[in-house]
């Protein structure tokens, strides 16, 4: 049982690991569209300082 | 100047400009501590790099280290960003506080007008005398207080491989950063697109700055010219190219074998040593048919990864890439490819994402496409694994006519096709797609100069570094993965076949099996496709776990032997034609998309990539089954 736990927690470790930029792309959209990001370079929102 | 001015109080920036190939990455990387990619010809840095470093003073300061050009007129992308980024015009990019002018002081002459160009810019300039070692060591004298004068300009000299002549360097801009806090340092750009009349004014000017600061050398070093009259004659000069690439070949697969062996039986022994101390059950099956079989496979290919970085950093140090370009210039001439689509192409032996991004040196659009089109079917070292473990399992180990490795020998007609393959797909292009004229190739031929080791060195640990982590991080992530889908769900009771039939990866590799079967290929191969999207290397990796979940022996990385008894030749073949075309690597796409702004370039890629993919290894499997090799 307790190897089964520890197995279950590293899969989904890795599959966390493997869909990570698409887990990064989404919350970022989000972030964007609540205006709690700042936007790319040279757009309105962006606040680099350039 | 109220822009500047907060930016002032924190960091102020300095932009590196100047030539191609004058060391400006060297000094970005003696200045800021970084570890970017130098070598020894033009078009290295094809987009901005940032750092930051302390001067003595405590002063933070940002650096740019920007694409080499030879005036301001750019005439090709990664020329636009230099132009764009010094005259302030860069999207989302404060104009940089003070420009530090790199130059090579053994060629002073094509940087005068340069320096010259950003005096216009209005910007604080300072000139950074790289290379001065070398200069001297030819005998050219050049007066550095009289150079000054006359430019109106600090010069300072560098040697910026050795970190020489940085700290003078440093006090400059500490003086310069003083200026700039206390006072609008800055003058009024005045600088225009230049007449023609304009830049041969500015050339005779250049001259006459020359005739007063420099003395040529009474006794001219002779050294290169000597090499090049035999390193660039069209017969034996080519001679020479196969010959180098033949021998790197050979030294890839004859020379790491030792190394290869030993991290094989270290992670051997690894697994020996889990499932003698582990109870039997899944923890142990993930750690060593998952995470030691998988990853292990891969691992093993670090030594051949190390002597081809090796071979490839020590001729660009030396100098010799451009003149392999000049070499090949016209039968990639006759292919329709560019001269400068040489260094994109050698490039993408490492892998095709910096050569992609290196045909931003290309001014032409379609010169551009067309080598951004062909750069993946160069042979990537994420390739290696894979034709390695292949050629390794199916050729035999011994020598043609005494000498040769007959396993290097498949390894160079692999690259060799690799290349072909891309001639000729260029070539198709051009005549059925962009049809037009290949504009004419100009390229300065560097000096030949001694391989610097700490380069070589860190550069190989670099590329080795970047292998090692992608096998720990994304390769190790997706072989769990491929352990958990060819684990579960278990054998039903009363089953016959092997618990792997079973689960979803066997279930996922039967039903896609008939679409590959006319090409060889079994539902193992299948599995391991799918992962191998990804990145090609991973197919290698998921081999290893699929086969080790599947058959459970004790040597857990005895893949290439398992391979040996478990596929005919006629698939192993089949499955090497694969590899030369396959377009299985989701972030060369993505580069493509970038670099091209528009989705149907990566989609038209994908699709001929794998067209091609699929009828060389069905017509490849059915040649070697007619021989009876299937």
């Amino acid at each position: 049982m307790i190897q089964q736990a520890i197995v279950g927690v590293i899969v989904v470790a890795a599959l966390a690991w493997v869909l990570r930029p698409t887990i990064r792309r989404v919350l970022r959209r989000r972030q964007l569209a609540a205006g709690k990001a700042p936007g790319p370079c040279g757009s309105d929102s962006c606040n680099c300082g350039g | 100047m109220n822009a500047i001015a907060p930016v002032l109080q924190t960091a102020p920036r300095i932009a590196l400009v100047g030539n191609p190939n004058c060391g400006k990455t060297a000094l970005f990387n003696a200045l800021t501590g970084s570890r970017q990619k130098v070598a020894n010809y033009a078009g290295v840095t094809v987009e901005r790099k940032e750092g930051s470093f302390t001067t003595p003073e405590g002063r933070r300061i940002q650096v740019l280290d920007l694409p080499g050009t030879y005036s301001l007129r750019a005439r090709s992308p990664d020329e636009e960003v230099t132009r764009d980024v010094v005259l302030g015009r860069f999207k989302g990019e404060a104009e940089p506080d003070l420009l530090v002018c790199v130059a090579d002081a053994t060629n002073l002459r094509l940087v005068l007008r340069l320096v010259l160009e950003l005096k216009q810019v209005g910007r604080p300039l300072l000139l950074a005398l790289n290379m001065f070692d070398i200069a001297r060591h030819r005998g050219i004298e050049i007066d550095i207080a009289r150079l000054s004068a006359e430019l109106g300009v600090p010069v300072v000299p560098t040697v910026a491989v050795r970190k020489a002549g940085t700290v003078d360097l440093l006090k400059h801009i500490d003086t310069a950063a003083v200026e700039l806090a206390d006072a609008a340092t800055a003058g009024a750009n005045t600088w225009h697109e230049p007449s023609a009349e304009e830049v041969r004014a500015t050339h005779r000017e250049a001259d006459r700055i020359i005739k007063l600061a420099v003395r040529p050398p009474t006794k001219p070093d002779t050294w290169t010219t000597r090499l090049d009259t035999v390193l660039l004659n069209p017969v034996a000069g080519l001679l020479i190219l196969l010959t180098v690439l033949f021998f790197m070949f050979q030294a890839v697969f004859t020379w790491a074998q030792p190394a290869m062996d030993g991290i094989k039986a270290g992670f051997d022994a690894l697994a020996a040593w889990i499932n003698g101390a582990m109870p039997d059950g899944i923890l142990r099956s993930l750690i060593t048919d998952g995470v030691i079989a998988g990853v292990g496979s891969i691992v093993v290919f670090l030594p051949q990864i190390v002597i081809l970085f090796t071979f490839i950093i020590l001729l660009e140090d030396f100098g010799y890439m451009p003149r392999a370009a000049f070499l090949m210039d016209k039968i990639m001439g006759g292919a329709g490819l560019h001269g400068r689509a040489f260094i994109p192409l050698l490039s993408s032996f490492a892998c095709a994402i910096p050569g992609i991004m290196a045909t931003r040196v290309i001014d032409n659009r379609r010169d551009r496409l067309a080598t951004i089109m062909v750069a993946p079917l160069m042979t990537c070292s994420a390739r290696i694994p894979v034709y390695t473990l292949i050629i390794s399992a199916f050729v035999p180990d011994r020598t043609v006519g005494g000498v040769f490795a007959l396993q290097g020998l498949v390894m160079f007609g692999l690259y060799a096709a690799g290349i072909l393959s891309a001639l000729l797909v260029a070539f198709v292009m051009r005549r059925l797609v962009w049809r037009g004229t290949v504009e004419p190739f100009l390229m300065e031929l560097p000096a030949y100069k001694v391989p610097d080791a700490k380069n070589l060195v860190m550069g190989v640990w670099t590329r080795a570094k970047a292998f090692l982590q992608r096998a720990g991080t994304t390769i190790l992530s997706i072989m769990i993965l491929i352990w958990f889908l060819s684990s579960f769900p278990g054998a039903p009771a009363g089953a016959t076949d092997p618990a792997i039939d079973y689960s979803i990866a066997g279930m996922v590799g039967h039903w896609l099996q008939p679409l590959v079967a006319p090409i060889g290929f079994n539902w193992q191969i299948t599995v391991a496709l799918i992962p191998g999207m990804a990145a090609r290397e991973v197919a290698v990796a998921a081999l290893g776990t699929v086969y080790a979940v599947g058959g459970g022996e004790e040597n857990v990385t005895a893949l290439m032997d398992t391979l040996g008894h478990s596929w005919s030749l006629a698939t192993a073949l089949s499955l090497l034609a694969w590899y030369v075309f396959a377009p299985q690597c989701a972030s060369t796409l993505g580069v493509v998309r970038r670099e091209t702004n528009s989705l149907k370039w990566p989609l038209i890629m994908f699709g001929y990539m794998l067209t091609l993919a699929y009828l060389a290894s069905f017509a490849t499997y059915h040649i070697a089954a007619s021989l009876g090799w299937a």
